[in-house]
């Protein structure tokens, strides 16, 4: 660094967001920065780019192992127990047993007017559902007719946002099953080689808050409203 | 660790965490908690502290999964950056002074990354150590006691011995020519 270019002091959002990603600002303005963060995309993007072009420091970051107690603890302070998964709908094994089968046709018949349930041939049920959002589903699916039947049991549209429909196995990326109508009860047909193939109870299925038209990436943006694994019923 | 042998995998784990998959999730602590606890760690120095931040750290991730796929960055980077403003920010709270390093909490692990993982890491690394080697040294200094151990404008000015507007224009300029110097 010269003197002679000391009359030009970089600025603008990309050198902000270089001092955001570097963290050398004052908590407050640190704190207004992660807020921008969040809701302008483009800032987001900047911030990203500098975090990639400084992490090669990184390697000064030493591995340190962890005690088991602080998985534990952080077990606790996430989901409130190391086992249990909170809330009814998200209990599908407490669902099954007090409904069967039988019950799930009767609760879909319920819940779908109109669509009548297919004879039970090979077929998987989700419950979807997502801690601090109200929207849940019951998801069918009937390997017979190659249709996955969503109930909607609760949780309202977002004005100006549409739900989308995924389905993901093992660690491998999801794949979407299209945009749904929000908060209704629908059927959405699987037409999809690839997506019949996932259908197994190695899955689950999650709904996600996109863009009107769904996800401009082909990986879920939004938030995830509510999701859950495919069992055998 | 921001090679690519490492990303698919990671890129995964975050993936399906954002669909609330806590497996998946158990399975990215398993992957990358030593790191970002040395992270933590290293800005922090002070164990229980390190321990209460990396948990936090994985509850933003847990939260925050789902903003993974808007920023397109490289995982590891992605996450370590979440574990480094946590930290920095806990280290922000401090009122007190900078407690002495730890020597007990720098037990180091081996990462064992792979050959084409470290001949990638290495080039990355090469590249910006040849930019940050082209800053008069104080400068490079600066940007690396930001990045390692959280140095604010504030610590960094005092440490330097300079004003803080002078520090900040300084990292500033220094920071646009890493970025020049990179993209060549």
């Amino acid at each position: 660094m010269s003197d002679t270019d000391m009359d030009h002091v970089p600025d603008g959002d990309d050198i902000l967001a270089a001092e955001f990603a570097l963290g050398v600002l004052q908590a407050d303005e640190q704190a207004a920065l992660a807020r921008r963060v969040e809701t302008d995309a483009a800032f987001a993007r900047l911030v990203g780019e500098w975090e990639d072009r400084l992490s090669p420091l990184s390697e000064g970051f030493l591995p340190v192992d962890l005690p088991p107690a602080v998985k534990r603890a952080l077990d606790l302070r996430l989901f409130g127990t190391a086992q249990a998964r909170p809330g009814f709908w998200s209990n599908l094994s407490l669902w099954r047993g007090l409904a069967g089968a039988a019950s799930l046709a009767f609760v879909l018949a319920v819940a779908l007017p109109g669509l009548q349930p297919a004879v039970p041939a090979d077929r998987l049920a989700a419950s979807l559902t997502a801690e601090g959002s109200s929207v849940t589903y019951l998801v069918l699916y009937d390997s017979a007719t190659g249709s996955v039947s969503l109930a909607h049991m609760s949780g309202d549209p977002v004005e100006g946002r549409d739900f989308q429909l995924w389905i993901a196995r093992g660690a491998e990326a999801p794949v979407s099953l299209g945009v749904i109508p929000a908060g209704v009860s629908t059927r959405v047909p699987v037409t999809s080689d690839q997506i019949r193939a996932l259908m197994t109870t190695a899955a689950h299925m999650a709904i996600s808050l996109e863009p009107p038209g769904g996800s401009p990436t082909g990986q879920p943006t939004g938030p995830v409203l509510a999701a859950g694994d495919l069992l055998d019923i | 660790m921001t090679s690519d042998s490492v990303r698919p995998e990671i890129t995964d784990l975050i993936l399906r965490v954002a669909l609330r998959d806590r497996t998946a999730f158990d399975r990215l602590y398993a992957a990358t908690s030593a790191k970002l606890f040395g992270t933590c760690l290293r800005v922090l120095k002070d164990r229980a502290e390190a321990e209460d931040v990396v948990q936090e750290v994985f509850i933003g991730i847990w939260l925050k999964a789902d903003r993974f796929a808007v920023t397109g960055q490289s995982p590891m980077s992605w996450l370590i950056a979440i574990a480094r403003h946590r930290a920095i920010d806990r280290l922000r709270m401090r009122r007190g002074g900078i407690s002495a390093l730890d020597d007990d909490a720098m037990e180091v692990r081996d990462p064992m990354p792979g050959p084409e993982a470290l001949a990638v890491a290495a080039g990355e690394r090469r590249a910006l150590d040849g930019c940050l080697g082209e800053l008069e040294a104080d400068r490079a200094d600066a940007v690396r006691a930001a990045y390692l151990d959280g140095d604010s404008y504030a610590d960094l000015a005092a440490r330097h011995a300079v004003p803080l507007n002078t520090m900040r224009t300084w990292l500033r300029r220094s920071l646009m020519r890493l970025k020049e110097c990179l993209q060549r």
